[in-house]
């Protein structure tokens, strides 16, 4: 660093933005003598009279020296005045940066502290979450922080019996969430517990795959506490919000459940417990973990949408008419029909004393739902998308054939005389999507199911009505097909 | 071979005790729904049941107040039950499910007449658990 002192020639400071003071040295004669490229950031030691020794970065070019000066020389600083200016030293900011990262060490603790001008020049600006690679007794560890995005990084690393005298800092590095996806997918191999849990970003859509069953995530949270990061998916099941938390600790992941009721909100507090096992079969993701009140393993279920449903409701497809309105008539699994009057049964009767309005119309409305979405199904349709629940809002099944797509609207019914009415309402909703403009191109097929209590037989009208663009709201009025009349 | 119980029908009976007639619970209560007559259901009710069998107590003139109403509804619809029938002229156990579904509207303004006959005050509806099998 000892050198001769060079002079530069005459600094001169102006104000820039109103906040920062700026100096230039006009230096094109020199430039050669200097010994180092122009062009990128140096580190520069300089002398200027009157003000005093400075050690600033500045940006060198063929012409100029410039430099944003510190505030604490400010005041030293009168505008419009010339200084005579020497050089001390000159180096690359890259060749500096390595020996200005801290790393404390020895007995217990351990931190490392990085500054803010540092993380700069790796492009870290502002909030983000960092990956520290840092090598100690010969192995080389990960580490995950939050950088708050002002001021330099200070981060511990975990405790340890002992820290050696030498920490090596390899890396530091922006973490996002496609390569926490990677990460998770690469480790969780390892783990025979997590292998059929699998995630995946696209199109910024998180996903989660239980067995090759793609579930969208509603809503997730990425971040990182000490040590760790962490990915709090949100997945809509039948009774509200569940939610599972991935650990990634570099080495190894943990997932968990968190259990929360209605009245307790979702936050940090949440209390979450070891998890077991994940398996998905039927359209549920079992999850199976250490209850530390109860001390056993406790299990709880996560409904999602499934495009099969391993228990068919459908047994046997009785007839098949297509005409102006097509009919089937389905002969329905005993076993399943009878679950599924049962559970009609039980939910009426909270209607039926006047305790309770909601229920009973959603949970038929799903058993009609979930026969159709099987028939589409065995006639080689795709289901795109489906509601979870019955009166969920959005259309009920999104369904794709050789390029083609439809809104399906299914109605359901246990009471004869409302079928053709239902058909109508199910054409109304449809109509009704489509003026969104998310399912405005896509063609609909209206439902109608009726279910009968007296034998596990199931009878089916449906309408496809293929007409792009989508009609205007008072069209539908016209909607023509003689059967559905006088129903207002 | 399967047995299974639910409660679909229900026996109405007046204040005094006297078997008027029997209706299906699941009909009348679907038929509710579509005539958007619940709030008036609620309000008719002056006992509410402890379990599943024990009997519910309504108003008698708020019953044949909604029994009025549900049967207007079924006249809105009548062109549809008809092009119904025409769908399904060949499905026998379809026919008589719809024709069974057409008598439990006779059976309706058969209570309305009882009420006005005898000044009826309560009306009584006990389920029955039919046996189903399989």
């Amino acid at each position: 660093m000892s050198r001769e002192y060079i002079p530069l020639g005459i600094a001169r400071f102006k104000v820039k933005k109103g906040r920062y003071i700026e100096g230039y040295i006009h230096i094109k004669n020199i430039v050669d003598k200097l010994g180092v490229k122009p062009g990128g950031k140096k580190l520069v030691k300089l002398y200027i009279e009157d003000i005093g020794v400075l050690e600033v970065r500045s940006s060198l070019t063929q012409k100029y020296l410039e430099f944003s000066l510190p505030k604490e020389y400010h005041s030293k600083v009168e505008l419009g005045r010339e200084y005579k200016a020497y050089l001390i030293s000159i180096e690359p900011l890259e060749e500096v940066l390595d020996r200005n990262v801290i790393v404390y060490s020895g007995g217990r603790k351990a931190r490392v502290e990085i500054p803010k001008w540092y993380l700069e020049s790796r492009s870290i600006l502002g909030e983000s979450i960092l990956e520290l690679t840092v090598e100690y007794d010969g192995v080389e560890r990960r580490l995950y922080t939050r950088y708050k995005g002002s001021g330099p990084l200070i981060q511990s690393l975990p405790p340890a019996e002992k820290y050696p005298e030498k920490i090596y800092l390899h890396n530091i590095r922006e973490y996002r969430l496609k390569e926490f996806i990677r990460d998770y997918n690469r480790i969780r191999e390892k783990y025979r517990e997590y292998r059929n849990i699998r995630l995946e970003y696209r199109k910024d859509k998180l996903y989660i795959i239980v067995d090759d069953h793609r579930i969208e995530v509603d809503e997730y949270l990425y971040s990182a506490y000490a040590y760790y990061t962490y990915l709090l998916l949100r997945i809509y099941g039948r009774n509200g919000f569940k939610t599972l938390r991935i650990h990634n600790y570099g080495d190894k992941i943990e997932i968990y459940y968190i259990q929360h009721s209605k009245k307790q909100k979702l936050t940090d507090h949440a209390a979450y417990m070891p998890l077991k096992r994940i398996t998905y079969a039927a359209g549920t993701i079992t999850i199976q973990y250490y209850d530390p009140r109860k001390k056993k393993i406790s299990t709880t279920y996560l409904e999602i949408a499934g495009d099969i449903v391993n228990d068919p409701y459908i047994d046997e497809i009785l007839l098949e008419e297509y005409g102006e309105v097509n009919k089937i008539i389905l002969k329905l699994h005993k076993g399943r029909w009878i679950e599924a009057m049962r559970r009609i049964t039980k939910k009426r009767k909270i209607y039926y004393s006047g305790l309770r309005k909601t229920g009973y119309h959603h949970n038929i409305g799903d058993i009609g739902e979930k026969i159709f979405q099987e028939y589409l199904v065995k006639k080689g349709y795709k289901i795109i998308k489906k509601n979870t629940w019955s009166g969920e809002h959005g259309p009920d099944i999104i369904v794709e054939k050789n390029g083609k797509r439809w809104v399906v609207e299914v109605k359901t019914v246990t009471y004869p005389a409302y079928i053709l009415p239902a058909l109508r309402k199910a054409f109304k909703d449809c109509f009704d999507r489509r003026r969104s403009s998310l399912y405005s191109g896509l063609e609909a097929i209206g439902v109608a199911v009726y279910l009968s209590f007296k034998e596990p037989i199931c009878r089916i009208l449906f309408k496809e009505y293929s007409n792009t663009p989508p009609p205007f709201y008072k069209t539908y009025h016209n909607l023509t097909y003689s059967l559905v009349i006088g129903y207002e | 071979m399967n047995e299974y119980k639910i409660h679909v029908d229900s026996d109405v009976y007046d204040d005094k005790g006297n078997y008027i007639t029997r209706i299906n619970i699941m009909w009348f209560i679907e038929e509710i729904e579509e005539a958007k007559l619940y709030d008036e259901y609620v309000d008719a009710i002056v006992e509410k049941p402890k379990d599943e069998k024990s009997p519910i107590k309504y108003n008698a003139k708020k019953f044949a107040k909604i029994l009025k109403d549900l049967l207007k509804f079924r006249e809105k619809i009548k062109l549809s039950i008809e092009e119904t029938k025409k769908l399904f002229k060949d499905d026998i156990k379809m026919l008589k499910e719809i024709e069974e579904e057409e008598d439990q509207a006779m059976k309706y303004k058969k209570i309305i007449e009882e009420i006005d006959k005898r000044n009826v005050k309560y009306i009584v509806m006990k389920p029955v658990h039919r046996k189903h099998i399989l």
